[in-house]
């Protein structure tokens, strides 16, 4: 069925980096759902796979004593979604994971398999990149934090080294706490599809009326997920009008380099851009006490 | 390899795998569970879920190894003791069960959602079968059949139920099909399914370019690799053309395929195939094929490939042959017209995706000098004629089996594999079994035509139609196949749905590099009405009229006569099922809704029409024997091919209704060119008209023979004898009987004359009136995304008499599904320069799935069509004619806007608001 040569097991993170330094031809292999299917079209040949499901301290969701909430990479999109810890700090990642595949897709699915994919479509990375997400990776030389921005090469490309391995997802208080978020994926088809755009938008509100920070994270709009800095930099300080949040939605489009492929067109996707980060962002306030914007 | 444990069904395992097999290969493969089916290896199915630790998971995406320690269970595990679980009856109950393929993982998931949440809503129903697809159904009665299961289980029975006994009315009552036990326990055995000894697995590559000359093609590597047995080229290939739509011996299209030839005409072309051990080598074996190919331009559009410039597919260019039907005077009437109306439309390339992969199994046995092919086919006497001319043997020496499919649709009717097969068994000398990926399926099997329609129609100003020219350009892609078939299809269909004096029909059928375009359900039918429809609401809107009034002043009615013949249509009924829809949908009502805000609804509607059988085209012929045996029971041998539409049970229902006797006294030997009369195919709709009729004459020669033997044991006149509950008895004294049995057995012994009861009549069809149908659709469309959500859906059709209403509805229903992608979301998309479909995935290829779907209400019209069987007539084409060109109306209508190209996507349709203030 696979044209696969060996099949590894790391119990730790060492044990697991030694052997990718050893085997630079190891795929790592979570929860499987996307590299079982690309060997299925013959994308991977020759793979050799390292499974890493056993290394117990990639695991699991934790809270920091300084607020700092940490993912293990092996988590699923189904104990994201559920974890209290997640669903208390930022429910917004919550809903993000939620949106992803099937029941059982997200079952077995984790997010750093999602983040190391480097699709421009992963439902977790656009609010990741608005939640200033920063990755910790370990190689035998040592271990690294990029910010998740920097992790994204290309579609398809991460920035892992050689003998790398994604070990944890770190997300600082001071990105979550007085934010409220909403995430809005948008596919062709109600069910079990890949998104045609991800939009997720993060905003603190000042007074109830004013935007002291608003966030703006798009998937599929690029070649990578993005951040849209004209935009953000545009509502800092305004009133929560009608108006900023039309001009808010006009700016997150120059952000964007979306591309024309079967799925869609640019303009479809500018125009999804625009459209849909308003409605995220009214969500958003909404959610953070601010009044309902027609 | 390592040894691993599995727990499956309450026994434990012990199984030598490789860590990187899944769950579903080890389940299949090694330990022979094949009720859990693979219909893609990708995820994007459901068809192979099975239960680990109370989860519905899909067992292609698990690997073997990570199910250790877990409790698994497969549909083999569902029914304990022979009892049915209570999911697996309401499954049968309400006809959820069509070709079975994709039941064993839609009961899986049903399960698991019971076992959590006893009460689920209709949202968490279809939340639960999201990833489950099925192509039969339109999932209306898996939804019901999950809802039937959670009542019992929650009143705590299983749904048993005592079987009606024999005799009493048989047709007009819904009835299960006659294998659906099988089906829900996964006991069926599909093509995938069987193994031989010493068999062998098949694989063919496929070419990666889309026009080209093969100038050096090595296997040596392929062949050298331990494990391959054969592999085959065009070095190989019989050097005999042959056209996989060949429907009976001297049938005139053009022959212009080989099983592989030295040049490639479409990025998916056949190049070369393995035979292996085992599939894993075969795949490796194509990869060390090495083949140099000298590129050729190629031309992808049919209107480009016209043009003299353009490259051609084959020698002679590049137009197949212009068809024209007409009728009256187009130019004058047009010229005479009040109003004249123009329009282009396009419409792409979709595919049938029956949940069943692809498969043929073929054996040579040299010594007999015999091949016997098993195939989920279609037309197996025609596969038959092809596989003898090819490969040069006595016609009596092929032998075509067709085991159960597991959905068609058009896409098994003609032979792809087949030859493939046969040529590896011949050169290995060994049975093979060839298998296709999802991916290659749709691909390299057969799609709908796309084409392109001009339309141009002349009305009075009171909307009365005058005349109408309709000129289209069909893309057949690399090989004729269909191409004189289907628009000579479609362009009958066009004198038998409005009353339009004067029309003409031209289709240009073109190659390009294209995939292969064959039949796929309605045959043309779908086309035109897409087109012609989606025009005549233009035409409608601009005179001012409502759509359902248009159609009621210009629809047939019942005995007009065909312009272009001179004929009777029959007992048409469109204008019946246009009047009791839209009363059902309440069409005025909806009509006067205010329309505006982000959200607006809108409805449409759509009529269509389509064919019973091939009668005026060419031959229309079946056979069926029926034998009685001793104990009064019966068994019927037929050629007809069910797919999992019901065909079979259809005709043992006619044949019980004629003998008294239940549906279940008859046994079927089905579809075996060596066991079963001959039958031209099951396609054009032809079933209940052909193969009903066939079945319902022999039935009544039985009846007569019986009827004969009864009234000399009983000493009465022939004339007062009838049959019923297993008896012949006497009208007036119906205590005065004999047994069936006592008459099979005294019919044997007798010393007069001793004779078998048996029948074996052919029926040829002696009339070719068309089923209508008329579709309304209400849709909400989101101005901002241009998101479209189809809330309701009512179809009616004119079926002369439904003999099983429950799976004409089934049949319907499936339609429907079909019909609203090729309205809004299916569509095969080529790279515009090398010709690549790039989402030939289930994931890219959009079907609706049970979320996506409307609640859907389908009416009959039983008016009788004189002379099908009892009355009845098709249904499983006409089903899908008239949808999309009703879902289409209704986006329309919310927007105000005009649609020329489908599908109508989310963006197609925010770019069309865009340019209407």
């Amino acid at each position: 069925m696979y044209n696969i040569q060996g099949y590894f097991e790391a119990e730790t993170v060492k044990e697991a980096v030694d052997l990718l330094a050893a085997n630079p031809n190891l795929v790592v292999i979570a929860g499987g759902t996307d590299v079982l299917i690309k060997m299925h079209h013959g994308q991977i040949e020759k793979a050799e796979l390292l499974s890493i499901r056993k290394i117990k301290s990639l695991e699991g969701i934790e809270k920091l004593e300084d607020g700092t909430v940490t993912i293990g990479p092996l988590t699923t999109f189904t104990q994201v979604a559920n974890s209290p810890v997640i669903k208390e700090n930022i429910p917004v990642l919550a809903e993000a994971a939620l949106s992803m595949g099937g029941p059982q897709i997200r079952n077995v699915a984790t997010i750093g398999g999602n983040i190391c994919n480097g699709a421009t479509s992963a439902d977790s990375a656009s609010t990741l990149f608005a939640l200033d997400a920063r990755l910790k990776l370990q190689s035998p030389q040592g271990e690294r934090v990029v910010p998740i921005q920097d992790f994204y090469l290309g579609p398809g490309k991460v920035d892992l080294k050689p003998a790398e391995l994604l070990t944890g997802i770190l997300i600082s208080p001071e990105n979550y706490q007085g934010y409220a978020g909403h995430y809005i994926k948008f596919s062709m088809r109600k069910a079990m599809d890949i998104a045609t755009l991800g939009v997720a938008v993060l905003c603190k509100l000042k007074e109830g009326r004013l935007f002291e920070d608003v966030r703006i994270g798009l998937g599929v709009a690029a070649p990578t997920p993005i951040r849209c800095p004209e935009a953000e930099a545009f509502a800092r300080g305004k009133d929560v009008s009608r108006e900023t949040i039309a001009e808010i939605g006009k700016l997150a489009v120059k952000a964007t380099r979306a591309r024309t492929s079967w799925r869609a067109s640019k303009e479809y996707r500018e125009h999804l851009v625009e459209e849909l980060t308003q409605r995220a962002l009214k969500a958003a306030v909404l959610k953070a006490g601010g009044g309902e914007v027609a | 390899m390592e040894k691993i444990q599995l727990k499956i069904n309450g026994r434990l395992y012990s199984v030598k795998v490789n860590p990187n097999w899944t769950l579903l290969k080890v389940l299949r493969q090694i330990l022979g569970l094949t009720g859990t089916k693979c219909g893609c290896a990708t995820g994007d199915c459901g068809a192979c879920k099975v239960l680990v630790n109370g989860e519905a998971v899909k067992s292609c995406t698990l690997l073997a190894r990570k199910a250790q320690g877990k409790e698994i269970v497969t549909i083999e595990g569902l029914s304990r003791g022979g009892e049915l679980h209570p999911v697996q009856r309401a499954f049968i109950e309400t006809g959820a069960v069509q070709c079975g393929f994709c039941t064993p993982g839609m009961i899986i998931a049903a399960k698991a959602l019971l076992d959590k949440n006893p009460n689920p809503s209709r949202e968490e129903i279809c939340e639960a079968l999201q990833d489950n697809l099925c192509r039969c159904t339109g999932y209306v009665k898996i939804i019901e059949a999950v809802e039937l299961a959670a009542a019992w289980l929650k009143g705590g029975t299983n749904g048993a139920s005592g079987e009606c006994a024999t005799g009493g009315q048989v047709v007009g009552k819904g009835r299960p099909l006659r294998d659906a036990v099988d089906k829900v326990t996964g006991r069926t055995v599909y093509m995938a399914d069987m193994r031989l000894p010493g068999m062998l697995y098949g694989r063919v590559l496929f070419s990666p370019v889309a026009h080209a000359r093969i100038k050096r093609i090595d296997v040596s590597k392929a062949e050298a690799l331990p494990g391959v047995r054969a592999v085959v080229t065009y070095k190989d290939s019989p050097r005999v053309p042959y056209n996989s739509a060949l429907r009976f011996k001297g049938h005139d299209i053009p022959h212009d395929e080989y099983i592989f030839d030295d040049t490639v005409r479409y990025l998916g072309d056949r190049v070369a195939a393995v035979a292996a051990d085992d599939p894993e080598t075969a795949e490796k074996a194509l990869r060390l094929i090495e083949v140099e190919y000298e590129e050729l331009p190629a031309v992808f559009d049919p209107e480009e490939a016209l043009k003299p410039e353009a490259p051609p597919v084959h020698e002679g260019g590049n137009l197949i042959k212009k068809l024209e039907a007409a009728a009256g005077d187009v130019e004058r009437a047009l010229d005479g017209a009040d109003y004249v109306f123009t329009d282009r439309i396009k419409l792409p390339i979709v595919t049938h995706v029956a949940l069943e992969p692809h498969a043929s199994l073929a054996q040579f046995d040299a010594a007999a000098g015999k091949l016997t092919v098993w195939s989920a086919n279609q037309n197996i006497f025609a596969t038959r004629i092809i596989l003898s001319e090819i490969f040069g043997l006595s016609v009596n020496k092929v032998r075509v089996i067709k085991p159960p499919v597991g959905g068609a649709f058009g896409g098994k009717l003609e032979a792809i594999l087949e030859p493939v097969a046969a040529l590896l068994s011949l050169k290995s000398g060994k049975p093979v079994l060839v298998e296709m990926k999802r991916r290659d399926i749709m691909v390299s099997t057969r799609t709908r035509h796309s084409a392109v329609y001009y339309l141009k129609t002349g009305v009075k100003k009171d909307g009365t139609i005058v005349g109408q020219d309709i000129t289209a350009y069909f893309n057949t892609g690399a090989y004729a196949s269909s191409a004189l078939n289907v628009p000579s299809a479609m362009m009958d269909k066009a004198f038998r749905l409005y009353r339009i004096p004067n029309l003409r029909v031209t289709v240009y059928p073109v190659y390009t590099n294209c995939p292969v375009a064959g039949a796929m359900r309605g045959y043309g039918s779908p086309q035109l009405m897409a087109a012609r429809e989606i025009h005549l609401d233009k035409v409608a809107r601009k005179l001012g009229l409502d759509p359902v009034e248009f159609r009621r002043r210009n629809l047939v009615r019942p005995g007009d006569i065909n312009p272009r013949f001179g004929t009777s249509l029959g007992n048409c009924r469109v204008l019946d099922c246009l009047e009791k829809g839209a009363e059902r949908f309440g069409w005025e009502a909806k009509s006067r809704q205010p329309k505006g805000g982000r959200f607006r609804r809108g409805i449409g509607v759509a009529a269509g029409n389509h064919g019973n059988g091939t009668f005026g085209v060419h031959v229309d012929m079946t056979t069926v024997a029926l034998k009685m045996n001793e104990d009064g029971t019966l068994t019927m041998f037929t050629g007809t091919q069910d797919l999992g539409q019901g065909s079979t049970t259809m005709m043992c229902m006619v044949v019980a209704q004629v003998l008294g006797l239940s549906p279940d006294q008859i046994e079927v030997v089905e579809a075996d060119t060596e066991l079963t009369p001959w039958d031209l195919g099951t396609y054009a709709s032809r079933g209940v008209w052909v193969s009903g009729n066939a079945a319902l004459k022999a039935a009544q020669s039985i009846r007569r023979q019986l009827i004969e033997v009864a009234a000399s044991m009983l000493g009465v006149k022939e004339e007062d004898l009838e049959l019923g509950g297993g008896f012949a008895y006497c009208r007036h004294s119906p205590d005065k009987k004999v047994s069936l049995q006592d008459i099979v057995v005294a019919a044997q012994l007798s010393k007069e004359g001793s004779r078998e009861i048996r029948a074996y009549e052919s029926f040829a069809s002696v009339a070719g009136p068309n089923s209508y149908g008329v579709h309304f659709a209400e849709v909400e469309v989101d101005t901002e995304t241009g998101e479209v959500k189809v809330l309701n859906y009512v179809a009616v059709h004119d079926v002369g008499r439904a003999i099983n209403p429950l799976l004409v509805e089934g049949q319907i229903e499936g339609g429907i599904q079909m019909g609203l992608g090729y309205g809004l979301t299916e569509e095969l998309i080529l790279d515009k320069r090398s010709g690549k479909v790039i989402n030939a995935t289930l994931k890219g290829y959009k079907l609706f799935r049970a979320k996506d779907m409307p609640r859907v209400e389908v009416l009959l019209v039983e008016e009788g069509e004189s002379p099908g069987p009892f009355g009845a007539k098709s249904i499983g084409e006409a089903a899908t004619v008239p949808v999309a060109p009703a879902v289409v109306n209704a986006v329309a209508d919310a927007l105000g806007v005009e649609f020329d190209e489908l599908p109508v996507t989310p963006q197609r349709i925010l770019a069309k608001l865009r340019r209407t203030p």
